[in-house]
């Protein structure tokens, strides 16, 4: 983050992203892709994150996190590219299980769970480029624009 | 996900120091006027009593607050969740009222014209209205007061804030999201803080107010909410028409210091607060159609405080404490009988505590030692810098907090301009 971000007192900045873009080296790609699938490895009709097309979404995410944030998840990812399968399946259930564990241990891991979670989770069930997961169970919430701009059109006239 | 990313600090969520709570603060012009679901309470004689003991300030009583509370409710207009257009979920919240002999009431919503007929789901409004119904600032007190000459700056964070004698000067980055911004200082007679309890709280902060506010941060409420699910054999459809219908409005339950709500999410909020992962985990989202969501609301006694870490990092200290915790189960035990005797196979209770009812941390009162902000809305000790907003309660209400919020900025007003007369 350059001098120009951080405010006087040095705090970073909160709200805008950086100006450079944001986006994940092929590692960090694979690292995610592989804690996706263990969080969702497909059930019949969904298709698991990988198969998805979900993932890409991540680079509409990453610009608005805070720093600290962001650069918490890429090593995760990164460490998620090199580690064997069963050593992120244990990641993801000791977060899962965070509050069978004494605080502050706890806390690490619920932090952990809700990040991993924030990102896959969200990626997957916003339903973008993933072929229509929102179809499968049933979601479909709808705001019905066209009626209410030609009420509109009409009013004017 | 765009709206979470894009209309919330933090690109979704900011986390409390223990991970205990999600908060949810928006980031948008309107703030949560415009992400927020509108429901509109006045606050009873139990918030306003507690309001006034914990700061000394006469005028935080139901009489006195009482035009000020029309004058706040003259300004949107305010509709009762229609009846005929209730989903399965209101259904449900209902029917579990009625065979557990819990009382219930009909929620108050700020909206004109929802449109159902159109087989509009409100649980798009969550991320902004598009039929322009729910009386965001935006629809309501922005327009006028730009007749009015205000020049609205946007892309705006402000991070530093001082008076000089007759002045006050802030400054901030000006820029859209994908740059870098640009600083620029503002100056003005006066000025209003308008961030929320934690942007004002932090504002201050990093402008060095904390040695000589020893209250600023603290007292900081969320009133913690938790969404349980009951899952039913039937489809629910809790996603489609209004999302919410019902309140409780039981005195058992404003005792025992909690309120329940019918609500619902879309798939990626509901899918954070399921818990579990794997197959088992979608096979839960499976049901997603299936389920019925009552939330609890926490009327959180435990303050939490706002502060700034080494590196000038935002911290969200809050914890729930015994008796909060106690006001959950509670509350989850009540969600409990209702889901199970309206026919309920499971019932599954919400991973992830959310915060946003964001309240204090800039606390209203008489003693400098106790609250930030005088009976004035000004500063203690500054005689241009005022508050009015959330920031300002000395308490959690337990209540819906949007309406006396507006209803104290009114107030807020006469006084501001009575000073500056
Ligand atoms: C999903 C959701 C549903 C809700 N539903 C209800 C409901 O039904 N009824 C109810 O009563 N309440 C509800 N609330 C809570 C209610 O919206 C808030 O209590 C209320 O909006 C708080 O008003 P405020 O003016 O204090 O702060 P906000 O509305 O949060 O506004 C503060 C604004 O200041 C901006 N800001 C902060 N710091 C800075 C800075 N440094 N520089 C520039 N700008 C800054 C923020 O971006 C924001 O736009 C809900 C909230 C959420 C998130």
């Amino acid at each position: 983050m350059s001098t120009d971000s951080q405010t006087p007192s040095g705090m970073p900045r909160a709200g805008l992203p950086a100006e450079a873009p944001v986006g994940l080296t092929p590692a960090q790609q694979r690292g995610l892709l592989r804690l996706g699938d263990v969080v969702i490895p497909g059930d019949g009709d969904l298709p698991s994150f990988s198969e998805s097309g979900c993932a890409d979404g991540i680079d509409r995410m990453l610009p608005y996190m805070y720093e600290a944030d962001r650069s918490s998840l890429l090593t995760l990812l990164e460490a998620c590219a090199r580690l064997p399968r069963p050593a992120i399946r244990r990641i993801v259930a000791i977060a899962a299980a965070a509050d069978r564990f004494p605080e502050p241990a706890a806390g690490v891991f619920r932090l952990a769970n809700i990040g991993i979670k924030g990102v896959v989770q969200s990626l997957y069930w916003s339903d973008i480029g993933t072929g229509g997961v929102h179809l499968v169970i049933g979601h479909d919430a709808t705001i019905n624009e066209a009626a209410y701009e030609a009420a509109l059109k009409e009013t004017e006239r | 996900m765009d709206s979470s990313s894009q209309l919330y600090w933090g690109g979704g969520v900011e986390l409390t120091t223990n991970a205990e709570l999600a908060i949810l603060r928006p980031k948008v012009v309107g703030g949560g006027s415009i992400v927020n679901q509108a429901l509109m309470d006045r606050f009873d004689d139990v918030a306003l009593d507690d309001f006034r003991s914990a700061s000394g300030v006469d005028f935080l009583a139901s009489d006195a607050l009482a035009p000020y509370y029309e004058r706040a409710e003259g300004n949107l207009v305010l509709q009762e969740v229609p009846e005929q257009h209730r989903n399965g979920n209101a259904a449900i919240f209902a029917g579990g009222f009625e065979r557990n002999g819990y009382r219930y009431a009909p929620l108050r919503r700020a909206q004109a014209d929802c449109r159902f007929d159109d087989g509009n789901s409100c649980i798009e409004c969550l991320g902004g209205c598009r039929v322009d119904s729910k009386q965001s600032t935006a629809i309501t007190a922005l327009p006028i007061a730009e007749q009015h000459g205000l020049t609205l700056l946007d892309q705006v964070e402000v991070d530093q804030i001082e008076e000089r004698g007759d002045h006050v000067v802030v400054r901030g980055l000006v820029g859209p999201p994908g740059h870098q911004g640009r600083r620029q200082e503002w100056s003005a007679q006066r000025v209003v803080l308008a961030g929320g309890a934690i942007g004002n709280s932090r504002l201050l902060l990093a402008s060095g107010y904390g040695g000589r506010l020893p209250a600023l941060g603290r007292n900081f409420f969320t009133h913690p909410q938790f969404m349980n699910f009951g899952v039913f054999d039937e489809p629910v459809h809790a996603h489609r028409g209004p999302l919410q219908n019902y309140k409780s409005a039981d005195p058992g339950f404003r005792r025992q210091g909690f309120k329940l709500e019918n609500v619902f999410a879309g798939p990626a909020s509901i899918a954070m607060l399921m818990p579990g992962y794997g197959r088992a985990h979608m096979r839960r989202m499976r049901d997603y159609d299936h389920f019925g969501c009552v939330e609890v609301c926490v009327r959180d006694t435990n303050p939490g405080r706002i502060r700034l870490g080494r590196k000038g990092q935002l911290l969200i200290e809050k914890r729930m404490d015994a008796v909060d915790r106690q006001r959950r189960r509670a509350g989850a035990d009540a969600i409990r009988n209702i889901f199970l005797s309206m026919g309920a196979r499971e019932v599954i209770e919400g991973d992830v505590g959310i915060g946003l009812h964001l309240m204090g941390g800039c606390a209203i009162g008489t003693d400098p030692t106790r609250s930030v902000v005088g009976p004035d809305f000004t500063l203690h000790g500054s005689s241009r810098i005022h508050a009015a907003d959330s920031s300002i309660f000395p308490k959690a209400p337990g209540i819906n907090p949007a309406l006396t919020i507006a209803a104290l900025s009114l107030k807020a007003s006469e006084s501001i301009l009575e000073a500056a007369r």
